[in-house]
């Protein structure tokens, strides 16, 4: 156990106690402090005295606790420019636009999904993503894949980050997600992919968290299941 | 004035859903997580049956709808925590109770925790348990309204705290 806190990146420690309270049950019953409140809390608009109270209820109501930990995750995401979310309405004919763009966005997508090299971890074949703040790089090195040692591994990104991972099928049914990784890799474990066909294409991705809570998102990643 | 077409197929909902599935398989236990799909579920229900309400006579900007997809999904856990649904566990749960040593060193840790946090004064302690919930360091700087260095000092010294007690009791996480 090491003697010092590193604020940009939580120690093992921090992130299996943050584990162990996230995984405790909430009691029954309601917490006093309503929604907006508590958004109003993450975003600093209470006054000390109010925020202080806020703050130590949550210490002591897990039901509060799980409240907020919702809270902030959802205003992380809505952080997110990738999460704006345009008015309700538009006129028929902009939907029309927008959604044979999307069409055609997605076609050329897929199609670049196919033509692709599959991600290994020779520079010449990697795939890279983000951009250039957040140059994901992804290494699996596909031939070494086995179902009981199905890790997926990613260089680039912001520093001292941790991440989240999340694979699914190409249907974008869920197979396996992983929260506040410190490393940059993870196993997934051979019981997600029971049911899947070998030489099933799944795609990954990973979401960055770095020192100033910003986030960097790779695009998906396909990788064949073995 | 932005006028709402509830009834209409519309992909934003399809965004909502999944930031708020997400948001609630990473925030909650694995007994709420594994129910995420549904609650999530219900909470769009609501916000359809809101937008619907309003008669097409509200602004559906994206701060509003992230305000009440926000409310309903908060309420709907709150609902089941009132009346808690028959649930099936998650993966993560039936591995955890697979084996009791442990899930008891764990609960212990818990209760650790939660003794050693009545022991830290309460800037101390509030930090520390927001931190441990997951909030950084920047984002407890903005929620206490605190510049950066305070906020680092209170987690700090907070943690310090309670790795101190939790030894004394023999505990490590």
């Amino acid at each position: 156990m090491t003697n010092e806190i590193d604020s940009r990146k939580p120690d093992d420690d921090v992130l299996a106690m943050r584990e162990l309270l996230r995984n405790r049950p909430a009691p029954q019953g309601d917490s006093a402090i309503a929604p907006g409140t508590l958004r109003a809390f993450f975003d600093g608009e209470l006054s000390a005295e109010e925020a202080q109270t806020v703050a130590l209820a949550m210490v002591e109501d897990p039901s509060l606790a799980e409240d907020m930990r919702v809270t902030t995750a959802l205003a992380r995401a809505q952080d997110e420019p990738s999460a704006r979310v345009e008015p309700l309405a538009r006129p028929a004919t902009s939907r029309f636009v927008w959604t044979a763009v999307a069409a055609i966005a997605a076609g050329i997508v897929a199609f670049w999904l196919m033509r692709s090299p599959a991600p290994t971890s020779e520079g010449s074949d990697e795939i890279r993503a983000g951009g250039e703040t957040s140059q994901i790089v992804a290494i699996v090195p596909e031939k070494e894949l086995t179902r009981d040692a199905f890790d997926l591994a990613w260089s680039g990104g912001p520093e001292e980050a941790t991440w989240d991972v999340h694979v699914t099928t190409e249907e974008l049914k869920v197979v396996f997600q992983a929260f506040d990784q410190t490393e940059s890799r993870v196993r997934v474990p051979a019981g997600a992919l029971v049911g899947l066909e070998s030489g099933a294409t799944l795609l990954w991705r990973v979401t960055a968290t770095d020192a100033r809570g910003g986030h960097f998102r790779s695009p998906a990643f396909p990788v064949q299941v073995p | 004035m932005v006028k709402a077409d509830p009834a209409r197929d519309d992909p934003d909902f399809g965004r909502i859903r999944a930031v708020l599935e997400r948001a609630v398989q990473h925030a909650c236990p694995p007994d709420l997580a594994g129910q995420a799909e549904d609650i999530v579920q219900h909470a769009i229900v609501r916000l359809v049956a809101r937008v619907r309400d309003a008669d097409g006579s509200l602004d559906f900007g994206s701060s509003y709808l992230w305000k009440v997809a926000h409310h309903a999904v908060i309420d709907e856990l709150r609902r089941r925590r009132v009346r808690p649904e028959p649930t099936s566990p998650s993966p993560d749960a039936v591995a955890g109770s697979d084996d009791p040593e442990v899930a008891l060193t764990g609960q212990r840790i818990t209760a650790g925790i939660d003794d050693c946090m009545q022991g830290i004064s309460p800037d101390r302690r509030a930090a520390l348990g927001l931190y441990l919930q997951g909030m950084s360091v920047p984002e407890i700087a903005r929620a206490r309204r605190w510049n950066r260095k305070r906020a680092e000092n209170q987690v700090y010294r907070g943690l310090a705290d309670l790795r101190k007690c939790l030894l004394s009791k023999g505990l490590r996480p």
